[in-house]
């Protein structure tokens, strides 16, 4: 078990939250872009039907 | 049947309906190796508590370099067969190779400090691994700042396939050179030099790594695909509009 008292429990510290902030960033980052995309694609793919409906 | 195995929407199929099960088992081997990591594995004899920092620092190098050779790998598969696939999936899988790269670094420095007593040293496993991270950000630099995507790529691929020169050189550093930093105790010939105790809760957060690489790798490719379809119809509708005109 970790001793909480030991002088390195600060370095664990800054090493988990400096991975868990990158990780959470790429995570945030991909989902966002993710969604972005898949709403601009669903706008073209409706604009599309509109088109081919109208004929053109 | 290798081209139906290879279909962006077969493997898209595919990599999202494993999706919920990488996401469950990232969330499952990390809570195990985060409990195995500060409540079961002892402290090392000579490093101390700080040893824990090698729970994230060892999973993240690894993933570092899995990820640059499976974009190596790709980009000789997208170059022998000229397809855009396999570079398709080389983009999207870069920013997760960066990711791992920047933890690796950064858990190394903070390991660094209480255990040699520096954040950095221009030793030969650490001047590796920088240059790997540098290697990682030249190729993104060049897959999304150009105009012309498939010249981007092509060139992106030659830095992929002639970086993975780095790969062995990381690898064997610590063999080859007498470095601060410490040589391989997992994967090398003679058997494992650390305890069970530290391997459960190593391997454990290893899975973490690959299922969150495999879950954002899935996402990443769907978005890179639906980039081309917006493209495409972009496209579509310029030559609609083009041909309008015309008449």
């Amino acid at each position: 078990m970790i001793d909480m008292t030991s002088e390195h429990i600060v370095y664990i510290f800054y090493a988990f939250i400096f991975a868990a902030c990158i990780l959470i960033a790429l995570s945030y980052w991909t989902k966002h872009t993710d969604r972005k995309i898949r709403i601009q694609l669903k706008k073209r793919e409706s604009l599309a039907i509109v088109f081919h409906k109208r004929g053109n | 049947m290798i081209r139906r195995l290879t279909h962006p929407k077969f493997l898209l199929r595919k990599g999202e309906a494993l999706l919920p099960w990488s996401m469950a088992a990232t969330g499952l081997f990390g809570c195990v190796g985060l409990l195995l990591s500060f409540f079961f594995s002892p402290p090392d004899y000579q490093q101390g508590e700080s040893v824990r920092i090698m729970y994230i620092h060892v999973p993240a190098s690894w993933g570092a370099l899995s990820v640059y050779t499976f974009m190596a790998i790709l980009s000789g598969w997208g170059f022998v067969t000229r397809a855009s696939l396999p570079h398709l999936i080389t983009k999207a899988i870069a920013p997760i190779g960066i990711a791992f790269t920047l933890i690796s670094l950064g858990t190394g420095a903070i390991w660094g400090k209480p255990t040699w007593g520096t954040w950095w040293a221009w030793d030969a496993r650490l001047t590796s691994m920088l240059l790997l991270l540098f290697l990682y950000l030249g190729y993104w630099t060049l897959v999304t700042l150009f105009d012309d995507e498939e010249k981007a790529l092509s060139a992106g691929a030659v830095i992929a396939l002639i970086g993975w020169i780095n790969i062995p050189i990381i690898k064997w550093s610590v063999e080859w050179w007498h470095t601060l930093h410490q040589p391989a105790s997992v994967f090398r010939l003679a058997k494992p030099a650390i305890h069970w105790t530290m391997l459960a809760p190593l391997f454990s957060m290893a899975m973490a790594f690959a299922a969150y690489g495999f879950s954002i790798a899935v996402i990443r490719i769907r978005t890179e695909i639906n980039i081309r379809k917006i493209r495409s119809h972009q496209l579509r509708e310029g030559i609609n509009q083009n041909e309008k005109l015309a008449a």
